[in-house]
């Protein structure tokens, strides 16, 4: 083809208000274009509209070289899956949990033929061929082990692999624009790197590809061209290396602020005596069949007043279950936890529910955690605040949020409300398990800086797990990689950002940085 | 291992539900007051005389302590005799191999009729596209919450009225397996099981409909009725079938109201009169096979279940 894929131009879209307010997009075959944006942009609208599953109003909407702009809902539905494929954002929900992948892959097979054949398609493709074909695309997405992937269902595949699968199924019938929104959000960095490099594969391929993200650098790896999208408008776009080097507009420049590696915390106070200590600590899960899983394997971890420890590692390295030992929320099948000097893994939990005020959780989903019929203040008292006020002062929130319940506050407001909530008892030690992975990058920086103002004004420990070594070196003094249970690499961040030992240390290094020249750490 | 273990605590849960029954059949028909040798001697009011009344209770072993009486009916059940009925003096084994099929009929063919009326409404209420589609699905809602909740015999009493006394389409009462006998108390059943069924598919349905998968299925060019086919129905039936356990067992119950007012013969009948005439191994007997059918219907429940939904439970992380 010689024209653009895709050529919009004035994509209005509107709900009660307006949400996308004239977007002009163009994108030529084998080129991969990335539309960035905090969240409440219209990025996901974005996705959805060019797909014809949102209603919008246009001035010009080539698709392939057809005006789009009368297809009824019968010709979208033939161009959905032929001319454009769309990955949504939640790989993890993508997929239907009662079918296996191999049918949800036939599934996209039979409702499309490539377009490089004709006529209708075949929904009675004999069954051998088909099985054949979702083999060939699992293959070419990179799934390992395709045949057993394909009669596996998504519970039983990790998140970069429903990830594989959905590209897989949105490739069926060749579409030569694949549209893929956050398709790494939901992926620690390494996977993350490795889903990228397979859309870069397939750009050079000869598809276009519309990333759309909250996450500059993880964009600025396969992206030939960045949108910058905030409120429903394009304030910026230009080539990586122009938006990047020099971003002219406000938000643009958060956002390279936020994809850079952050600064380190600054000053602190000098770590004191031993608060929290685990020594050879061990945890088994049994797997059905009667095998059993290592989750965590005989690790010594040590947490002193006033420091700040980040657990970082790959998903299922087994971060989550130390920490979870650490708060004695479960018990090590060897090895023990002292807190304050005192037996705190062994020790039953009548004894313990006293000093459990010392050491408190925020968990990964704050939402899920929070009762819906209650209010943030009445979650606050719950948890022991006296002063709900002072405490949503602490975390930067207005005392006015008080009387609102969870659902209606954004993602950021509700994990200052668990921060604060952690905080209420007055604790000695924060567990705090990936708190800012869901939130987009600029609010994420913000949640960090309140950890670090915490630690400084208040002298509270941290234990911080996450996937993202950035996260670790903005808060924590001292890092644990973690990889199949076992520390693999430990001491102070600046040490091991400065020489990494570890092979994984390095690629979870590498995963973070933009990558553009003189950008990249 | 895993099936044995399974089928084992199956059977155990079964017995444990047997034992329960009886056990409280047993004891509320005694503590309910009256006399079973009145149903021994021929029902309320057959006047017999003390000498009579002092043998029957001797014969049936009515003047021994009640934990002893107890314990024989327990040692009967267990070895599988019933006993004979008091009133009719017939063994109520017979009993009730004579009224259970119609009965059952009765239920599965309720249960099949809800659940073709629930799917109809809440995939009609799922596709409605444009202001009057919205309009009759609005409508379509408040009639499966009437449904949902109108008493059995008001409804018998409306259909016979319409289609019986009025139209003459059907017959107001019926025996046996006559079908056009059967077509009224069936839809009298049904309704308000439809009803609740109705809204429980309608409400999961849509929720799938959104879900992420959905969405994903749609953009590949799904169409909307492939999606509702090969997705979302298969999620919105899953509450529903979970609870279809629990409406047959509710089906059985109404079958006492329906039979009653459409003057079948049948277990609901049965039940009704020996408990009026404090017929104990009959009501006992009743009840047994009832309980016994709701734990295979849950089993067979259970069942479904697994093949609708075959995820493995996720490995704690």
């Amino acid at each position: 083809m010689t024209g653009p894929v895709l050529d919009v131009r004035g994509l209005r879209v509107a709900f009660d208000r307006p949400v996308l307010r004239g977007v002009d997009l163009r994108i030529a075959p084998g080129e991969c274009v990335a539309v960035v944006g905090g969240s409440g942009a219209g990025k996901s609208v974005l996705a959805r509209a060019l797909v014809g599953l949102e209603p919008s109003g246009s001035e010009h909407f080539r698709l392939l070289g057809r005006d789009a702009r009368g297809f009824g809902a019968r010709q979208w539905r033939s161009a959905r899956g032929r001319d454009v494929g769309l990955v949504l954002q939640d790989a993890l929900g993508s997929l239907d949990p009662l079918r296996t992948v191999g049918a949800e892959v036939a599934e996209a097979i039979a409702i499309r033929r490539p377009r490089d054949g004709s006529g209708r398609p075949d929904p009675r493709l004999p069954r051998a061929r088909r099985d054949a074909r979702v083999r060939e695309l699992l293959t070419r997405v990179g799934l390992p082990e395709p045949e057993l992937r394909a009669r596996q269902r998504s519970g039983q595949l990790s998140g970069g692999m429903r990830q594989r699968a959905l590209i897989a199924a949105a490739l069926a019938a060749a579409p030569p624009l694949l549209i893929a929104d956050e398709p790494t959000t939901a992926l620690d960095a390494t996977v993350a790197a490795r889903v990228l490099g397979l859309l870069a594969g397939l750009r050079d391929a000869g598809t276009a590809i519309l990333l759309i993200s909250h996450d500059l650098a993880a964009v600025s790896r396969v992206a030939d061209r960045v949108l910058v999208l905030d409120d429903g408008l394009v304030v910026e776009s230009g080539t990586v290396a122009e938006v990047v080097g020099a971003p002219r507009h406000e938000v643009t420049r958060r956002l390279v602020a936020a994809a850079r590696l952050p600064e380190g915390p600054g000053p602190v106070p000098e770590p004191g005596e031993p608060v929290l200590v685990g020594r050879g600590l061990r945890r088994q899960f049994p797997l059905p069949g009667g095998a059993t899983v290592t989750a965590v394997d005989d690790v010594d971890v040590e947490l002193r007043a006033g420091e700040a420890l980040g657990l970082v590692g790959e998903s299922g390295s087994g971060k989550t279950t130390l920490a979870r030992l650490l708060l004695a929320a479960d018990t090590p099948d060897a090895g023990t936890v002292e807190l304050d000097g005192g037996p705190w893994s062994g020790a039953p939990e009548s004894r313990r529910r006293a000093r459990r005020s010392a050491i408190r959780w925020v968990p990964q989903d704050p939402l899920g955690s929070m009762d819906p019929r209650l209010t943030v203040g009445a979650v606050l008292r719950d948890a022991g605040a006296r002063d709900v006020d002072a405490l949503l002062r602490r975390v930067h929130l207005d005392p006015a949020l008080a009387a609102r319940r969870p659902r209606t506050l954004s993602g950021g407001q509700r994990q200052r409300v668990a921060i604060a909530r952690a905080l209420a008892a007055e604790p000695r030690v924060l567990v705090l398990d990936e708190p800012v992975s869901a939130l987009d990058v600029q609010v994420q920086a913000a949640v960090l800086d309140l950890l670090v103002e915490l630690r400084r004004e208040t002298g509270v420990c941290l234990v911080l797990v996450s996937h993202d070594l950035g996260v670790i070196r903005r808060v924590c003094d001292r890092v644990l990689v973690m990889s199949r249970g076992r520390v693999v690499e430990s001491g102070p961040v600046a040490e091991v950002f400065a020489a990494p030992r570890e092979p994984l240390t390095r690629e979870l290094l590498a995963a973070r940085g933009l990558s553009i020249d003189g950008a990249a750490w | 291992m895993a099936w044995l273990r399974w089928a084992l605590a199956r059977i155990g849960s079964a017995l444990l539900v047997a034992w329960v029954v009886a056990t409280v059949v047993f004891f509320a028909l005694r503590a309910a007051g009256g006399d079973p040798t009145e149903a021994i001697l021929g029902g309320p009011g057959s006047q017999a005389g003390p000498e009579a009344v002092a043998a029957a209770r001797a014969e049936y072993g009515l003047d021994r302590p009640l934990v002893v009486q107890y314990l024989t009916q327990l040692w009967r059940v267990l070895t599988f005799d019933l006993g004979d009925s008091y009133a009719r003096r017939v063994p109520v084994g017979d009993l009730l191999a004579e009224q259970l099929p119609g009965t059952f009929l009765l239920a599965v063919l309720a249960l099949v009729l809800a659940w073709v009326l629930a799917l109809a409404v809440a995939t009609a209420a799922v596709g409605a596209r444009g202001p009057v589609g919205r309009a009759c699905a609005a409508v379509l809602r408040g009639v499966e919450v009437v449904a949902a909740v109108v008493p059995h015999f008001w409804l018998g009493a409306v259909l016979i009225l319409v289609f019986s006394t009025t139209l003459g389409w059907f017959p107001a009462t019926s025996s046996g397996s006559d079908p056009a006998g059967l077509v009224l108390p069936t839809v009298t059943l049904a309704v308000p099981v439809a009803g609740f069924l109705g809204q429980l598919i309608r409400d999961a349905v849509l929720e799938a409909e959104t879900a992420p998968f959905a969405v994903t299925a749609r953009a590949r060019g799904g169409s909307a009725v492939g999606v509702l086919w090969r997705h979302s129905l298969r999620h919105g039936v899953l509450p529903a079938v979970a609870l279809s356990g629990w409406a047959f067992g509710s089906l059985l119950s109404g079958a006492v109201v329906v039979e009653t007012l459409f003057g079948r013969p049948g277990l609901g009948r049965l039940l009704l009169d020996a408990t009026l005439s404090r017929d104990v191994p009959v009501v006992i007997g009743a009840v047994l096979v009832v309980a016994l059918a709701y734990v295979v219907v849950m089993l067979v429940v259970d069942l479904l279940e697994r093949v609708l939904d075959p995820r493995v439970p996720e490995v704690v992380a």
